[in-house]
């Protein structure tokens, strides 16, 4: 017996070490960028569709509730399923989807009209009760929506008839089509009614309906019997599978076991290339690469010649083509092209080593000072190597830089508890409003504000939300991306490049900035 | 006999225990769970409602004496990003990494147990030297870049089998085979020790000497001895295989326990892991059980009742 014991607990410790040494050693892989497209088909005669597509992604869904899930590659798969009342075209302009006309009546009313024969997959005709059930349930505190505080200013909505509602909002809240065409995907009365688990059963208006979901494993939906108003769908079939290694997913393409993957590591892209069969597609990511610089922790951050100078000291076209193998793009401002407010009249910060000295000495440190920059490693494409690469060159211009390396989670820590000096980060969201408050509002404070401040960007992103004038609206953004790019708070990079891969027989489809996939005319051929 | 059981049955609750207070404490020391459940453009009011929706605004003690309170009535939790009940979540993927652990199992043993006790009869020949030294490679091998190897072979290459997912017999190759080229390097290693230990014992000359033919020596005498520590590494093994292989699962999207855990681990989700290493330290309790069982059929030596 105690030799037994004996032999247990050797065996056991060292079980445990090896499994900690494996845990370690995935790092975090399962990185949630992922991929998508739509095209507005003409309605009309239908061919009738073909075929089992398989797509591969990175991910599976959270959750078969589309009010819950969060990731890219969740909302890809739930909108096959589910229809918004807006959309968004390739190019992320708004577009006509359940609510074919969206206009404002009133500082602080909007009028939609409803798209007419439509049906829920359950029989259950669409109308303007479920564009008011659902918009309520997605505020609902109860449900665990993360993104309920963008419908947060809508007080109710009134039915005019089965094919008109009157949104009102407290105040006048300009962002409501942006906000439709992206979050509150509208639910049947038998969800919103509590009849049917949205968590286990979906029930939408798309071309597609919901078969099976075996959570790890993959999600099956098949072509919905009733013409879409898209003109969707061209297949009989979706099977939606995660695989988080991308050696695999590469493979599953290859061998036909699936028609398009994403992501696409573009270390993978000659090999693909060279496949017979196979497009590569790839697309300017609307995410923007940076280094974000917290002048809460680092004094000399609070001098905006300090920013500006390792703007300059910073070669970024090096490493776009060094560290990233050309799969990025130059970001000259805040934001590249496809958000609101991008300006390409922003020319990026020239690399220039004396001009960034210069600064550094006007600003009083001559001498240059010390700082640590902080980076994931494995969450963004090569990111500990271009920290390594960044903090060589600032160095290089006296601002002597120890790049700390650390696992996402203490990283997140740091970056919501504003504890790191500097840290490379991308910085995500489709809208620009949720993006810019909690980056440079210092009011707010958000979760990415790491102490810059400037009255007039401030007031600019409070009154852009007020302002209902869409063209007023973009260039009080245009004007608050210009006060950034002078005063750079962070240290602008790139816009990744998205990758996705797929086989020829793939046609009529074209992948949207924003990552996600919209299957739109998709189709075997 | 019944007082052990009773013993080592008592003893798996205080294992679970310390357990779910250990994940419990590493889980919130290793970072705000909240935080990397939300995307980092929740606003910040959305990310505190949410947060005491799912009770994590309580103090650390409230909480856990919340789940003791559930997992005493069955209820391990929800999990906070599937939205469904941990506990059912571990239950529809431990079939998965069940197959996959007893094939695997039983590859090892097929192959392993034999191949042992073949180059230990032979131990100190040109045999023993070649395969040895090929096990050897074969335990040193990182799954995970085997397993990649394997797909690029079979799967890209050669066009075999399946590169990865879990839907027929011919999805179950590649994985098995990387999970049991380790196993079965391992359980040759260990039998072939023995086996050559165990020969060179007086009990065996003596055996020889009375005239007991080679393979009643090699499969009863030398096997039988063999097998305690094969046994004991075999159970240790199908826990760590039921615990789920993390790598081989997530490199062939094997819809298992180890890659859900993996997933929980990566995004705080408390409940979902609390869930699997509950489950999967129970099966690694009983499974040493079990193999405490074995030895008294191996060994009648052995008697649990008197060393208490």
């Amino acid at each position: 017996m105690t030799r037994r014991q004996r032999h247990d607990d050797r065996y056991t410790r060292r079980d445990l070490l090896q499994r900690a040494a494996i845990l370690a050693g995935t790092g975090v892989a399962l990185d949630l960028w992922s991929l998508r497209a739509h095209v507005l088909a003409a309605p009309g005669t239908r061919p009738a569709p073909i075929g089992n597509l398989l797509i591969v992604q990175g991910v599976d869904a959270e959750s078969l509730d589309p009010h819950v899930t969060t990731s890219g590659a969740s909302k890809g798969m739930m909108w096959a399923m589910y229809d918004k009342l807006l959309e968004r075209s390739a190019d992320m302009k708004i577009i006509p989807w359940l609510a074919t006309q969206w206009r404002v009546v009133g500082e602080t009313t909007w009028e939609l009209k409803l798209r007419d024969n439509v049906y829920f997959h359950n029989g259950e005709k669409f109308g303007a009760e479920h564009v008011r059930d659902t918009i309520m349930r997605f505020k609902n505190p109860g449900i665990r929506n993360v993104y309920a505080g963008q419908l947060r200013p809508v007080r109710d909505v009134q039915i005019v008839n089965p094919l008109t509602v009157r949104i009102h909002t407290d105040g006048p809240f300009a962002l409501l089509a942006e906000v439709l065409s992206i979050y509150c995907e509208i639910l049947p009365k038998a969800i919103t009614g509590g009849e049917v688990d949205p968590t286990r059963r979906a029930i939408g208006t798309g071309p597609y309906k919901f078969t099976e979901w075996l959570p790890g494993q993959r999600m099956v939906m098949d072509f919905a019997e009733r013409p879409h108003f898209s003109g969707q769908p061209r297949v009989r079939r979706l099977v939606w599978r995660p695989v988080s290694e991308a050696a695999t997913r590469l493979v599953e393409l290859k061998t036909g076991a699936a028609h398009l993957i994403t992501p696409v590591d573009p270390i993978q892209v000659p090999e693909l290339e060279a496949t017979k069969n196979v497009d590569v597609i790839a697309f300017r990511q609307l995410s923007s690469q940076i280094v974000v610089l917290n002048s809460l922790k680092v004094r000399q951050f609070q001098d905006a010649r300090v920013r500006q100078a390792l703007n300059h000291a910073t070669d970024v076209d090096t490493l776009i083509r060094t560290v990233m193998r050309g799969a990025a793009y130059r970001l000259g401002s805040a934001f590249g092209p496809g958000i609101p407010g991008y300006d390409d009249a922003l020319r990026p910060y020239a690399f220039e080593p004396d001009r960034a000295r210069q600064l550094l000495s006007e600003a009083g440190f001559r001498d240059g000072f010390e700082v640590t920059l902080f980076s994931p490693e494995g969450r963004y494409l090569n990111d500990r190597l271009a920290s390594e690469a960044i903090a060589a060159m600032w160095t290089r211009v006296g601002v002597r830089t120890r790049v700390q390396v650390m696992d996402w989670s203490p990283f997140v820590q740091g970056v919501l508890g504003k504890t790191h000096d500097a840290f490379f980060f991308q910085q995500v969201g489709v809208l620009l409003d949720a993006t810019v408050s909690i980056n440079f509002d210092s009011e707010r404070k958000g979760a990415a504000w790491q102490g810059y401040h400037n009255e007039e960007a401030n007031r600019l992103i409070q009154d852009a939300v007020k302002t209902m004038d869409a063209g007023r609206r973009n260039d009080m953004y245009k004007r608050l991306n210009q006060i950034v790019y002078r005063e750079s708070p962070w240290v602008f990079l790139w816009n990744q490049q998205g990758v996705y891969a797929k086989q020829k027989r793939v046609a009529g489809w074209t992948p949207h900035v924003d990552g996600i996939i919209r299957l739109g005319d998709i189709s075997l051929s | 006999m019944g007082r052990f059981l009773i013993q080592r049955l008592v003893h798996l609750v205080w294992v679970l225990l310390a357990v779910s207070i250990l994940v419990f404490l590493l889980i919130h020391m290793s970072g705000d769970p909240i935080r990397l459940l939300t995307p980092l453009d929740a606003k910040p009011e959305d990310v505190e409602r949410v947060r005491a929706l799912y009770g994590l605004d309580q103090p650390i003690p409230v909480q856990y004496v919340r789940f003791l309170r559930g997992a005493l009535r069955g209820d391990l939790g929800e999990s906070f990003r599937y939205q469904r009940p941990a506990f059912e979540l571990v239950m529809q993927r431990l079939p998965a990494t069940a197959l996959l652990a007893l094939v695997t199992l039983g590859l090892t043993i097929t192959v392993g147990i034999p191949v042992g006790l073949w180059i230990g009869a032979r131990a100190g020949h040109a045999v023993d030297w070649v395969i040895s030294l090929v096990t050897f490679v074969f335990i040193s091998l990182p799954s995970f870049w085997l397993g990649v190897l394997l797909i690029l072979l079979f799967a890209d290459r050669l066009r075999l089998l399946p590169a990865s997912g879990f839907e027929s017999p011919a999805h179950l190759v590649l994985p098995c085979l990387t999970l049991s080229i380790y196993t079965s390097g391992l359980i040759t290693r260990i039998v072939r020790a023995d086996v050559s230990d165990v020969l060179r014992q007086d009990f065996i000359r003596t055996a020889r000497a009375k005239g007991v033919g080679e393979r009643t020596v090699l499969g009863h005498h030398a096997l039988r001895n063999a097998l305690i520590s094969t046994v004991t590494v075999l159970g240790l093994q199908l826990g760590n295989l039921l615990g789920g292989s993390v790598v081989v699962e997530s490199v062939f999207a094997w819809p298992g326990v180890g890659w859900l855990m993996l997933q929980g681990i990566q995004t705080r989700d408390l409940p979902l892991v609390r869930a699997v290493v509950l489950v999967v330290g129970t099966a690694f309790v009983l499974i040493n059980l079990i193999v405490d069982m074995l030895y008294l059929y191996l060994d009648p030596r052995i008697r649990y009742d008197h060393s208490g």
